[in-house]
Formats: structure tokens, C-alpha cells, sequence
């Protein structure tokens, strides 16, 4: 086990440093320049100087290289142009509620994912296998705005059941010690701020996790058909156990393995998904912040951005691969 | 097609005929089409996607107006448009113009965006698993860990990243698209060419003394491009989809006057509550096209794969 990880770090190291190059050049590419571009339109020639200078511009490529290595570990990505403020104080501010987002999307995709693919698996060929295929593939072809607006369309404009922007309802007190607002209410004991940040959830987590949902469902019923057509399935069945047994014990046991890279593979794109989905609900995590920041030229956002979602997805997909040699001894093995 | 048996056959002076090397091998297209006439999801794909391109081809007779004709701008008022008439069918857009005839007109976009973004990206992928197939050692590394590092950002992001540096424009989403799409077909292509070159018939090939080059392009290579033309017809779901995305956070052309699917669904937003035929009729036709891509390639890659038919 511990050489699985080992080497898995390994293979992390020049990923991570690839990376860093490509977001290097990156921001040496920007329209006018590296250290205009990173600053307002209005400021003053001793500003540019300034970022200039922590670029380190006027000497060699591989220093700026490392002054630039030096600042992303640092995860210092500059001043906000939209908001003046540092872009990791930002982040920092609005990451919670995007992770929160995005966790519970894939809550949603996965509570109803699993239990449609397993039924669509046990009555394949039938009419409602066919109907939750049929749906799967349009869950995939549905951008992830369009989603977005028919569920705030009918559920919140026209039914008027849930809230139709925000994080939490203005009128409702809470205090956020976390910043995860429905484990904020929940530690605070302030039951009514939970359920009011759920509320504010249940729409943009619905349209986020549409895609995750439709993937789900399929990758369940491919593997428990794979699955129900193992020997070790119908040795089970031979066997004389019940229906419940086997399909716990034995068919959802390794059905669900493959699950554990999808939902790995599914959290990464959900993150850069949350630019979409929290700008159509005003959602105000760093999603809408992002999509604020690509109309107003903000660079230094834009960057902050990219760096730290691509280096969580690294992670998670880390941390899958792991958790996977963990739970399947055939990949340990092998 | 050449195949390895008529090169070989030829190496050592003998000729083989049509008839005979397709008895040996071959022949796996045409049993694939007659597959796809008889299943019904890509009949309905394929019909779809029929549609799109002749509405795409005769958009100037289909549409009754031109995309960009305001006439009836005088007829809006703020939060208010004129719904659907027998002259407007799907109504008048804030700007004064026809829906139904930017619809129309949208599709050329879509497409195209479409199909260059894949072409472009297939070309580059192609190339670089090219590369790494046919040469084992650093080549196949070095592309390689370049291919892990683009899979290594979420596409979205990576096409947000490109397209921002580049500025809003449709060769932007263009090239974006293209770039997130690069190292899939590269990873695609060099495993089957892995699979390709293990196979007893490259061991032939090489045994008759034939040139990497011949064995290569006249073999490997043609015998590894299905699995990629299926990813080529999935992926153009996924680029209009894409585009779409990014036409939403103001990435596309700046031009308001271009009739984009994305660009309409994205403009119709504060009229969702008055005029909700203006963000539905762009959103159901770019969910049409992608799911006539997606019908058409997975049924293409359950035909082509041997797998399917035990």
C-alpha cells in the first residue's frame, strides 16, 4: 500500500510542474502584456512597475520562472481588479460555498443515480430501462445555464417553492464560523439557518448535478450488468442466499468500485462547472466570481482560479486512485 | 484500405485479390453500418444530424428573414415582446428581431464551431499519438506527460483559460474547444496503436522486412483511426455543448449581431419570466444536435466493437 501511494506521489511531481509552466507561459501571453494585464487599466506607471518587479521582468526566464513558483506556492496570485482586494483573500472567502455546492451535487447525483442504474441493471431491456437510458443521455446533452434556468423558470420564478438567488435568505439569522452554512446552522444549533441554506442549495445543486446524474446512472447499470454475470454472482445464487444478500453482499460491493473514480473524476469538473451554475442562481461562491472576473478582463482572478482548481482536481484524482487501491486488492496486487 | 496481408503477399511475389484478403480480414465498416441501419437510436441520430446540416446548408431559403433584420424593434417594449404569430413563429427577440430566422441561422455556427474545434483538435491529437505510438522511448514520454498535463486541468476551465487569453471571438471558442479535445485523442490513438503494433500481422509485416514507415501509416495507423472517428462524432456533442458554455460567459464572438445558439440562450435570460420561448427554442436545439452526435457515437462504437457482438 505504502508503495502504491509512493509512487502515485511521484507521478504527481511532474504534472504539478507542468502546470506551473503552462500557467507561466500563460500569463506571459496575456493581451498587452504580463504586467499590464495583471493590473486595472487606470494605474499609475510606478503600479506596473511594481508588478513588473514581482514578476521580475528584467531578469533571466528561468528566475521569472522561479518568482513565479515561489508566488503560486504561496498561493499569492495578485490583487483582485474587480474588487481590489487580494485574490486569495477571495478564494479563501468564497470556497466554501462552491465546495458546498458542488458536494452537494454530487449528494443529489449519487442518491438518485445509484438506486435508478441498479433498477435500470435488474430490469434490463424492460420499458423503464430503456426510459432512465433515454433520460441519461439527454442529462448529458442539457448545458449545465440551460438546467439552471428552466429549474429557476418553474421551481422558483413561476411555483414559487424555493428561492430564486443567494446563499441564504437575509432575514433569517445565523453566524458562520465555518462558512459552510448548512454545518454552520447545524453547530451553531440554529436549526432554521440549515434548512434556509439547503433551500438556497437544492436548485443549482439539481442543475450542477445533472451530468454527474446521467453518468452515474449509466456507469451503475453497465457494472452491475458486468457484475450480475460474474461465477462468484451465480455461486452466491446456488448457494441458495437471498436476493438481498447477493445483491448487497456481492453484486453493489463491486459494482460500486468503478463508482469511486467517477465521483473523484465528477467532483474536479463540478468545481469549474460552479462558474456556470452559481452565476445563473447569483450563487456567491467562486464560480460567479470567476464568470465576473472573465467580463471584466480580471486576470489576476482568472489565474487564481485556474491554479487552484487544477491542483484540487490533481488532488482528488490523487486521493481516488489511493482510495481505490485501498478498497480493491486487485489493483494493490497488481 | 491496404491491409498487411496483400503487402506481405506482395513482399513475396504473390497476388492475392480483393475477394481473398476481405475473406481474411476486413469487412468490419460494412457489418457496422449494416448494425447501425438496424438500430433504432442511430437511425434517430443520424436523422437528426441530417437535419441540422441541410437547415445549416439552406438557412437563407428555411429562415424568413435575415438574422439580422431589427424591423420590429419598434414593436418591443421593455420586459414585453411579441409573442408567436403566424409571421413570427417563435417570436421577436429585445432587439427587434426573428427568433425562428436566428435559430435557423445559428445552426451554420454551432456546426461549424463544431466541426472545426474537433477537426483541428483530431488533426493536433492525431499527430501527437502518432508520435507516441509509432516511437516508444523519451518520444512517447515526453508527449505523453505533455497529454497528462492538459488532462490534468478540468477542460471547462482549460477552455475559459484559452479562450480569455485569446479574447471573445469565435475562432477563440474555436481554439479552445480544440485545445481541451487534443489530449484525448492523443491517449485514444496511441493505445490502440500499442494494441496495433502487439498484433501478429505487425509481426509479419516486420519479419517480410518491411519499413516502419510503411508498417505505420499503411497499417497501424489506419487500423487504430475508428476508435478516434467515434470519439471525433462524440466529441462534437461535446463542443457545442462547450461552445455554448463559454458563448454564456461572454467568451464568443463580441458581435452581438452573430446568431449563436449559446449566445441567444445566454441573451434571453431576463426575458425567461415574460418571453420563455426565447431561452427554450436555442436550448432545445443545442440539446437536439448534441444528442444526435451522442446517439449516432455510441451507437457507431457498440457496432464497431467486437466486445458487443459475443
Amino acid at each position: 500500500m505504502g508503495r502504491v501511494i509512493a509512487r502515485r506521489l511521484l507521478q504527481a511531481i511532474p504534472i504539478l510542474i507542468g502546470l506551473s509552466v503552462l500557467m507561466f507561459a500563460w500569463v506571459r501571453a496575456l493581451p498587452g502584456g504580463p504586467a499590464e494585464a495583471l493590473v486595472r487599466a487606470d494605474a499609475s506607471a510606478a503600479e506596473v512597475e511594481a508588478v513588473r518587479e514581482s514578476l521580475g521582468l528584467n531578469r533571466p526566464i528561468w528566475i521569472q520562472y522561479l518568482a513565479y513558483l515561489k508566488q503560486v506556492v504561496q498561493f499569492d496570485f495578485g490583487t483582485s481588479l474587480m474588487s481590489r482586494q487580494p485574490v486569495r483573500a477571495e478564494m479563501i472567502d468564497r470556497f466554501p460555498a462552491s465546495i458546498e455546492l458542488a458536494v452537494s451535487a454530487m449528494i443529489f447525483a449519487l442518491v438518485i443515480g445509484v438506486p435508478l442504474g441498479y433498477y435500470a441493471a435488474r430490469r434490463y431491456g424492460s420499458a423503464l430501462d430503456h426510459l432512465f437510458v433515454a433520460s441519461s443521455l439527454i442529462g448529458i446533452t442539457i448545458p449545465v445555464f440551460f438546467m439552471a434556468y428552466l429549474l429557476k423558470f418553474v421551481f422558483a420564478v413561476q411555483l414559487g417553492w424555493l428561492p430564486t438567488t443567494g446563499r441564504s435568505n437575509a432575514r433569517v439569522e445565523s453566524d458562520h464560523p465555518t462558512g459552510f452554512y448548512v454545518l454552520d446552522g447545524l453547530l451553531t444549533g440554529n436549526l432554521g439557518a440549515s434548512w434556509d441554506a439547503i433551500q438556497h442549495l437544492i436548485l443549482p445543486a439539481i442543475a450542477l448535478g445533472t451530468i454527474p446524474l446521467a453518468i452515474i446512472v449509466r456507469m451503475t447499470r453497465a457494472t452491475v450488468l458486468d457484475v450480475m454475470n460474474e461465477d462468484y454472482v451465480r455461486t452466491a445464487e446456488a448457494k441458495g442466499l437471498t436476493k438481498f444478500r447477493i445483491s448487497s453482499r456481492h453484486v453493489m460491493r463491486n459494482a460500486l468500485i468503478p463508482l469511486v473514480t467517477i465521483v473523484g473524476l465528477q467532483l474536479g469538473l463540478l468545481m469549474s462547472g460552479t462558474v456556470l451554475t452559481e452565476t445563473v442562481f447569483s450563487f456567491p461562491g467562486v464560480g460567479s466570481f470567476v464568470a465576473g472576473a472573465l467580463f471584466a478582463r480580471d486576470y489576476p482572478t482568472i489565474q487564481g482560479f485556474v491554479v487552484v482548481i487544477a491542483v484540487m482536481y490533481i488532488i482528488v484524482n490523487l486521493v481516488v486512485d489511493i482510495a481505490y487501491a485501498y478498497i480493491d486488492p486487485r489493483v494493490r496486487a497488481s | 484500405m491496404t491491409t498487411a496481408f496483400t503487402d506481405i503477399a506482395t513482399a513475396q511475389g504473390l497476388e492475392l485479390t480483393h475477394g481473398e484478403v476481405e475473406q481474411i480480414g476486413g469487412g468490419l465498416w460494412r457489418q457496422a453500418l449494416r448494425r447501425l441501419a438496424h438500430s433504432p437510436a442511430a437511425i434517430v441520430g443520424t436523422i437528426l444530424i441530417t437535419c441540422f446540416v441541410l437547415v445549416a446548408i439552406f438557412a437563407p431559403w428555411i429562415a424568413p428573414y435575415a438574422p439580422g433584420d431589427n424591423t420590429w424593434l419598434s414593436e418591443v417594449r421593455p420586459g414585453e415582446y411579441p409573442p408567436p404569430s403566424a409571421e413570427h413563429w417563435l417570436g421577436i427577440d429585445p432587439q427587434g428581431r426573428d427568433v425562428f430566422s436566428r435559430l435557423i441561422y445559428g445552426t451554420r455556427q454551432s456546426l461549424l464551431i463544431g466541426v472545426v474545434s474537433v477537426v483541428l483538435g483530431g488533426l493536433v491529437g492525431v499527430g501527437l499519438g502518432l508520435l507516441a505510438g509509432a516511437f516508444s522511448g523519451w518520444v512517447d514520454t515526453t508527449v505523453m506527460r505533455f497529454v497528462d498535463i492538459l488532462l490534468s486541468v478540468p477542460s471547462l476551465l482549460l477552455a475559459i483559460a484559452i479562450a480569455a487569453v485569446l479574447g471573445p471571438s469565435l475562432t477563440s471558442v474555436m481554439i479552445a474547444i480544440a485545445v481541451t479535445s487534443v489530449p484525448i485523442f492523443a491517449r485514444l490513438l496511441r493505445g490502440q496503436m500499442l494494441g496495433q503494433r502487439a498484433s501478429d500481422y505487425v509481426l509479419a509485416a516486420k519479419a517480410s522486412g518491411l519499413r516502419r514507415r510503411t508498417i505505420v501509416f499503411g497499417h497501424v495507423l489506419p487500423n487504430s483511426m475508428t476508435p478516434v472517428l467515434v470519439q471525433g462524432t462524440l466529441y462534437l456533442s461535446i463542443a457545442i455543448i462547450d461552445a455554448a458554455g463559454l458563448a454564456f460567459l461572454g467568451l464568443s464572438s463580441p458581435d452581438p449581431s452573430t446568431p449563436e445558439w449559446g449566445r441567444m440562450l445566454t441573451d434571453a435570460q431576463d426575458a425567461l419570466a415574460t418571453a420563455p420561448l426565447l431561452a427554450i427554442a436555442p436550448g432545445i436545439a443545442i440539446v437536439l444536435a448534441a444528442l444526435g452526435f451522442t446517439l449516432l457515437g455510441e451507437q457507431m462504437r457498440e457496432a464497431l466493437d467486437p466486445k458487443y457482438h459475443r
